[in-house]
């Protein structure tokens, strides 16, 4: 009863960690949207012919932006993901041993 | 000759006028103080009053010149079908400029909106029963990721900011070929 229980709290978590790092992916998806609206937004500013003494301005913003939304897709995808894989191994690992058993 | 009437009358209205356009050729933002390096030192104890005046009335007509050449905004009569379009073009850039301003919003929202889906799915994990060895790193690693949107956060209202002195100048330029 105790392995049944324990096994069941496994399995759980193990389906978090799958609902958790499909999150992540579509998190990832969602910044990666972001950061093209910003530079489609650019291009339609270059393409309707905004002032051209203005533009390098918008475009250095659109570099920053795009920098930054970088590292944060980066982060999230050593720190948060491979944390979640990790944790998935660990768990597989735990629910095979005890079926095993 | 040129100079000791100059020197004479404390008349620098060339000097300002030139150095005005100068300045604003070179995109260099509005400096009076470059009076002090046309002004001749007998000017300091002579007329200085009015070599001062001269100059800088003339530096911000140069100036104002400068940004009509370049933005070809011309005030002689034959021209004002020119200044016209000029007008509706600022008018269609700050509209663009707007519209830009308004995605920079949304952009905003919408980072703002990807945190609080995080820290939900952290903690419906929680209170799955997540065993805390698990859970504790992913909050700790939760808030990097959360003081790396502030930075994003803040880059996007310094990108407002910029946006809006933009819309000013902008406004400004409209101004000026509204008045000719």
């Amino acid at each position: 009863m105790e392995n049944n229980d324990r096994l069941q709290s496994l399995a759980n978590q193990l389906g978090w960690c799958r609902t958790t790092k499909d999150y992540l992916i579509e998190l990832n998806g969602k910044l990666h949207s972001v950061a093209t609206n910003y530079q489609n937004t650019l291009d339609e500013l270059r393409n309707r012919g905004y002032m051209a003494d203005l533009l390098p301005q918008i475009e250095e913003m659109n570099r920053e932006f795009q920098e930054m939304s970088s590292d944060l897709v980066g982060h999230i995808e050593r720190e948060h993901l491979a944390y979640i894989d990790k944790q998935s191994v660990g768990i597989r690992g735990a629910l095979e041993k005890i079926m095993g058993s | 000759m040129a100079d000791i009437f100059k020197i004479y009358s404390g008349d620098y209205s060339k000097e300002g006028y030139d150095q005005g356009i100068e300045d604003r050729k070179a995109n260099e933002p509005k400096n009076k103080f470059k009076f002090f390096k046309a002004v001749h030192p007998i000017n300091y104890i002579w007329a200085f009053n009015n070599a001062f005046d001269s100059f800088n009335k003339n530096y911000d007509k140069g100036y104002l010149d400068g940004q009509r050449v370049e933005h070809n905004i011309y005030s002689s009569s034959n021209q004002t079908k020119g200044a016209s379009v000029q007008k509706d073009n600022y008018e269609n850039h700050i509209r663009m400029l707007n519209n830009f301003q308004e995605k920079l919003l949304e952009l905003k929202r919408k980072i703002q909106e990807i945190r609080e889906q995080y820290k939900k799915q952290i903690d419906v994990m929680e209170s799955a029963g997540f065993v805390e060895n698990i859970i504790e790193p992913l909050r700790s690693k939760y808030q990097i990721f959360s003081s790396k949107i502030d930075d994003i956060d803040r880059q996007l209202a310094q990108h407002d900011q910029k946006i809006e002195m933009q819309t000013e100048a902008l406004n400004t330029l409209r101004a000026i070929a509204r008045s000719n």
